[in-house]
């Protein structure tokens, strides 16, 4: 009997799911949720993370709808959806949170290059909500209202799904960067008064700053390929943060940075997009006879 | 460097990064401490809102009385308030939190955080932010190190409440 069942999972289309880059995302954000939603407003969390995920969906269907596309399960709208659910407070009201994710979702629908979205969908609807909306941001699934020994779950989770998705050279690259910038920053004494190295190392904002790199700089369509890439996606991204984080504080450094790596990713591609044309163009006899004729 | 390769290397790495963050953890460990040793208060020529907005620049959040705008002059030990239990909030970006305010016989009798959604847990600043309220007899309570954003938002949803509770 249990023979049969495990020759069944292993050929069950959820498995093979759950064995995609996508699916080890989604299977970490959904265990990190369900394990955030111990504190207090968890459970509002979770109807927030319901909704956000209906949304995601019903946007997605009916973008496809209107370019006459197949509608599909769109697990990456999920993902999103589930981010944003997680990282808005749980006092933000559900139309809010489902407002956000239609206008993440729809992002990549209106910002990309190709087929490819030029920016991670999640944060440019929370840099959105941060700069539109009176909203709070607590990245709750990140643990972060959690006691302090739930925080090596977080790393575990994430370490284990950066190494899946083949993104953990970038994740290295941002938070030894990240980690190496703020250091600096402590020891020359820079930045706000209001805003220190000191509170970005601690619990909960290295919590947001964790979940941030496995989660959100993991995303593949926005996020360079080669190992190369990756690193010098991450250190710019942690520049970035840093920077501005020293400069201005606030709570909108993290996703800024991360926005400006995704679109020094698009213009990469886009600068080698002609080259790689080219090659292509006149390694083909026939193209190359038919342009001539 | 073939033996680098791989697991191997991403396995150092991530050892390095640990020894990165674990530095600058230590390094600024002595100004937290430092800061705790002796916390400054709220200074009592601003509003708990303006000390929000002067902390958190990006702040956009509102609160449960935000036609209200608090004052300089909102409360002391000898203001006399109504009894009964008064409710407030306090938001700020990093989150949101609410009191109740027990009043009795015109003083503070008990002040209890109703809900807590603060990127801090609430250990950090419950129950000695309450209990300081309630021997201070005022809104005016001292910064938690660390913890400056709830400690802004209590001092405003307890300054709310008495501004409920007032004569």
């Amino acid at each position: 009997m249990n023979f049969l069942w495990s020759q069944k999972w292993s050929r069950h289309p959820l498995r093979r799911f759950l064995r995609t880059p996508k699916g080890y995302v989604l299977g970490a954000l959904v265990s990190l949720t369900l394990l955030a939603g111990l504190f207090p407003q968890g459970p509002i969390g979770l109807l927030h993370a319901v909704g956000a995920e209906a949304t995601a969906l019903a946007v997605d269907a009916g973008v496809s709808l209107g370019l006459r596309r197949a509608v599909v399960f769109s697990t990456g709208g999920l993902i999103t959806g589930l981010i944003v659910a997680d990282v808005l407070s749980g006092l933000t009201p559900i139309y809010i949170v489902c407002l956000i994710t239609a206008l993440a979702v729809g992002s990549k629908h209106l910002l990309k290059r190709g087929r490819k979205p030029i920016f991670n969908p999640a944060a440019v609807g929370l840099l959105i909500a941060i700069l539109v909306f009176p909203t709070g941001q607590s990245w709750w699934a990140s643990l972060a209202l959690l006691p302090v020994w739930y925080l090596p779950i977080l790393v575990s989770v994430g370490i284990f799904v950066a190494v899946r998705v083949k993104k953990y050279p970038q994740v290295l690259a941002f938070l030894g960067a990240y980690f190496g910038l703020l250091l600096v920053m402590a020891i020359f004494h820079l930045g706000l008064p209001s805003d220190t190295p000191a509170d970005a190392l601690r619990i909960p904002f290295v919590n947001s700053a964790l979940f941030l790199a496995f989660f959100m700089l993991t995303d593949p369509p926005t996020t360079p390929v080669t190992n190369r890439g990756q690193i010098q996606f991450g250190l710019i991204v942690a520049a970035v943060s840093v920077i501005l984080f020293a400069v201005f504080g606030g709570l909108a450094y993290l996703l800024i940075g991360l926005l400006v790596g995704n679109l020094w990713t698009a213009w990469r591609a886009w600068a080698t997009k002609p080259l790689r044309h080219s090659v292509r163009r006149w390694s083909n006899p026939r193209q190359v006879s038919g342009r001539g004729s | 460097m073939s033996s680098l390769s791989g697991s191997r290397l991403m396995g150092l790495c991530t050892i390095a990064v640990g020894a990165i963050y674990a530095a600058g953890y230590l390094y600024t460990e002595p100004s937290i401490t430092n800061a705790r040793g002796t916390p400054p208060a709220i200074a009592t020529t601003q509003s708990p809102r303006g000390s929000a907005k002067s902390k958190t620049p990006s702040s956009k959040a509102g609160s449960s009385a935000a036609g209200q705008k608090p004052s300089a002059t909102g409360a002391s030990a000898h203001t006399m308030y109504k009894d009964g239990v008064y409710t407030g909030a306090g938001a700020n970006p990093y989150g949101t939190l609410t009191v109740a305010v027990s009043i009795s016989h015109g003083k503070i009798l008990s002040v209890k955080i109703t809900s807590y959604n603060m990127h801090y847990p609430q250990s950090i600043i419950d129950p000695q932010l309450p209990q300081e309220a309630v021997s201070k007899q005022t809104w005016r309570i001292y910064i938690v190190s660390g913890a400056t954003a709830s400690t802004y938002n209590f001092a405003e949803a307890v300054y709310y409440a008495l501004q409920k509770a007032k004569v």
